[in-house]
């Protein structure tokens, strides 16, 4: 699936500004994101600027899953320091922020959306950060550099994607990764070969995610456990 | 270039059995007939699905639902007539800016013959729980978190920007609400096979989400058709509901029409609709009543021999009636000259008892006692099948009440030689000359495989006129095919 382009940095920070301003992420205040005021609203008028139809904004929204593996990593900075970290399905960036925040080698964060790379590169540069961007669809293909610690937070909603991410993410393990994924209740994440490290609840979107709360849990793969 | 030619030759024969025309039924008129195609009656929520939510699941999965819900519908054997949007019996009302969809009566009891819409006949394609099924497993499946419902919103954005549309924010909200609420609803667990096209879900639904009972057996059954209704006092398979000496025959159509499950109930409704509103609802419903009232079924070319119509009389006469048959303007027109309604034990007939069984005493008391079923003079529990009349009966295969048995010319077979396997639905192979379908490989998609192994699909019973010689069954199936 194609979807048009973001528009330059000045414009998109503009639609930025006015929409989905940058504040503290919830459970991570250490950490600017940019959220929106309404995400319908936001949606609607980022397909108004490009006159064509977006994937959903998941880029203006700091999931509960994504915001809890920050909060990790903030607090465990040993998970990360001096790795290579990778952010399957970077979204609004606070994941991949918060491994660069603690010191990683390398953070780099894939995505299939490119509204998704935009937002996130501008927010890395807010939080005085760099983070690498990538294009790329790891249900569908390998990383172009091997990590050392695996990023996957909120991803698995879909049923036929689902399989394929947990497939990838467990060949990345098979290689010699480290593995942190949460889940906040989608609809296919399976807690097989996993252990929990943490649950946190993360106040949420009312509007987005039909409540005010949501449990964030933490996990790492179980081959990663000594 | 023979490649070419075939594709052509699919996309006529297609486009012809979709496209049908609007026959009117007996002495009805057309535009009485357009009025009702899509009248909702009154059927408030109940039973609705958002527009949007099929443009989704299109956009989603072309394969599976083809590319619009118009093509959606045809793929589960929903009817079309010419220059139509909607298929037959489906409804689309607007409230507060939103498309719902439901249907009515017609879409299962408006079949097709030559090209024409036939009012009355059973719509022997229609898969309608199928349809439901598929549609709400395959939003339930997306729709389990925030991340999926909006997948599907974005979806329908996409087709109604593919349409140059933009989707309204009322349409868009009510696809969440909608994909929301179906991922949260405890949805009734089928039994056994899939029904599959030409067969529905009546009892099934009633008892477990009216009444809280248990489902009863897996008991698929078609839609009866209306030829006959005039000569019967009861109208149900089983004639289990009776109504009162004099009672006209619509007045007895709309009551049933009022037990139609999602009429009331509605996995998605957190409680049945109020009796008091069902029953309000019957000035609508008599509207429809009186158009089905006159369903006639359409005259035919042929004359059939003496010797089928002796045959007819002395084998099946006594329960089925008798009939007459005359010539105007070259066509032969059949009316019932003497018809008694008559129960035959399911003992004695022998046909498959599930669909009798799943409306036992208990059922009968439960529905005696809403307000609907106290429109009739009485709701019981025969334990039998009514011996229906037989007009049209060339319209109504595959036959017996649960449409195990694919032909006339296999239900004159004894029912050990009938068919086990055979295929049904819009693309399975149909003989003129059998009087039904045949077993041979479906043409297409559209099609399931009825399997009368299973409990409550037997093709048991009814043995009548299986005895006959092969010259004597070929006269008695002329005169049948002829009613």
């Amino acid at each position: 699936m194609s979807f048009p382009p973001p528009p330059p940095d000045s414009v998109l920070e503009r639609l930025l500004d006015e929409h989905a301003p940058l504040a503290p992420a919830p459970l991570v205040p250490e950490i600017q994101v940019y959220q929106a005021r309404d995400l319908y609203d936001l949606w609607g008028a980022a397909e108004k600027l490009v006159g064509g139809v977006l994937s959903p904004p998941f880029w203006a929204v700091p999931w509960p899953a994504g915001v809890a593996i920050a909060r990790v990593l903030l607090d465990a900075p040993v998970w990360a320091r001096a790795r290579r970290c990778l952010d399957v399905g970077v979204g609004g960036g606070v994941v991949a922020i918060a491994a660069a925040k603690v010191g990683a080698s390398s953070s780099v964060g894939v995505d299939v959306d490119p509204w998704a790379l935009a937002v996130a590169r501008l927010a890395a540069a807010r939080n005085g950060v760099s983070i690498r961007l990538v294009k790329q669809d790891l249900a569908e293909e390998d990383p172009d550099e091997t990590p050392e610690l695996v990023l996957a937070a909120d991803l698995e909603y879909e049923r036929g994607r689902a399989p394929l991410l947990r497939t990838r993410l467990e060949a990345l393990v098979a290689s010699g990764a480290v593995l942190l994924a949460a889940d906040a209740g989608r609809g296919f994440f399976k807690t097989e070969g996993l252990r929990l490290v943490a649950t946190f609840d993360v106040p949420v979107s009312k509007p987005v995610e039909g409540a005010a709360m949501k449990t964030a849990r933490v996990y790492c793969h179980e081959s990663n456990v000594s | 270039m023979r490649r070419a030619l075939l594709v052509a030759l699919l996309a006529g024969s297609l486009a012809s059995a979709a496209d049908l025309e609007p026959a009117a039924p007996g002495h009805a008129s057309a535009r009485e007939l357009a009025l009702r195609l899509h009248d909702d009656l009154g059927a408030g929520l109940a039973g609705t699905i958002p527009t949007v939510v099929l443009e989704a699941l299109c956009e989603l999965d072309h394969e599976r639902f083809g590319k619009d819900p118009g093509e959606l519908y045809e793929r589960f054997g929903y009817l079309r007539t010419k220059d139509d949007p909607l298929p037959v019996g489906v409804t689309e009302r607007r409230l507060l800016g939103v498309r719902l969809r439901n249907y009515n009566c017609l879409a299962c009891h408006a079949g097709e013959e030559k090209g024409a819409l036939v009012v009355g006949a059973p719509n022997r394609t229609l898969d309608f729980t199928g349809f439901y099924d598929a549609v709400f497993e395959a939003v339930r499946e997306r729709a389990k978190d925030t991340c999926g419902r909006l997948k599907l919103l974005e979806a329908a954005r996409r087709y109604h920007h593919r349409k140059g549309e933009l989707l309204s924010v009322a349409e868009g909200a009510s696809l969440l609400a909608f994909a929301e609420r179906l991922a949260k609803a405890d949805l009734p667990k089928r039994k056994g096979e899939p029904y599959g096209p030409g067969r529905t879900v009546v009892v099934a639904a009633y008892r477990r989400l009216r009444f809280g009972m248990d489902a009863g057996p897996y008991a698929p059954v078609k839609p009866p058709d209306l030829f006959g209704v005039r000569a019967r006092s009861s109208l149900l398979w089983t004639g289990n509901e009776r109504h009162a000496e004099g009672t006209p025959v619509a007045e007895k159509i709309a009551r049933n029409g009022l037990l139609v499950p999602w009429v009331q109930v509605h996995p998605l409704l957190e409680k049945p609709v109020p009796d008091d509103v069902i029953v309000s609802r019957i000035d609508r419903h008599r509207r429809m009543a009186e158009l089905l009232a006159e369903a006639a079924a359409p005259p035919v070319d042929a004359k059939p021999s003496e010797r089928g119509r002796q045959l007819f009389v002395e084998r099946c006469a006594s329960c089925h009636g008798e009939y007459r048959q005359e010539e105007r303007d070259g066509k032969l027109v059949t009316t019932v000259a003497s018809y008694e309604e008559k129960l035959v034990p399911v003992d004695e007939v022998g046909t498959d008892p599930n669909y009798e069984a799943s409306q036992d005493a208990e059922f009968a008391r439960r529905i005696g006692e809403t307000p609907i079923g106290r429109l009739y003079a009485e709701s019981c529990s025969e334990q039998a099948y009514v011996a229906r009349p037989l007009l049209g009966l060339r319209l109504r295969f595959p036959y017996l009440h649960n449409g195990s048995v694919p032909s006339l010319r296999a239900l004159l077979e004894a029912p050990d030689k009938r068919p086990k396997r055979f295929h049904v639905g819009a693309d399975a192979v149909v003989s003129r000359d059998a009087c039904g379908y045949v077993e041979a490989e479906p043409r297409g998609p559209r099609s399931a495989l009825r399997d009368t192994t299973v409990e409550g699909n037997r093709a048991t019973g009814h043995d009548y006129g299986t005895d006959l010689g092969e010259a004597d069954k070929k006269a008695l199936l002329d005169y049948l095919r002829s009613l």
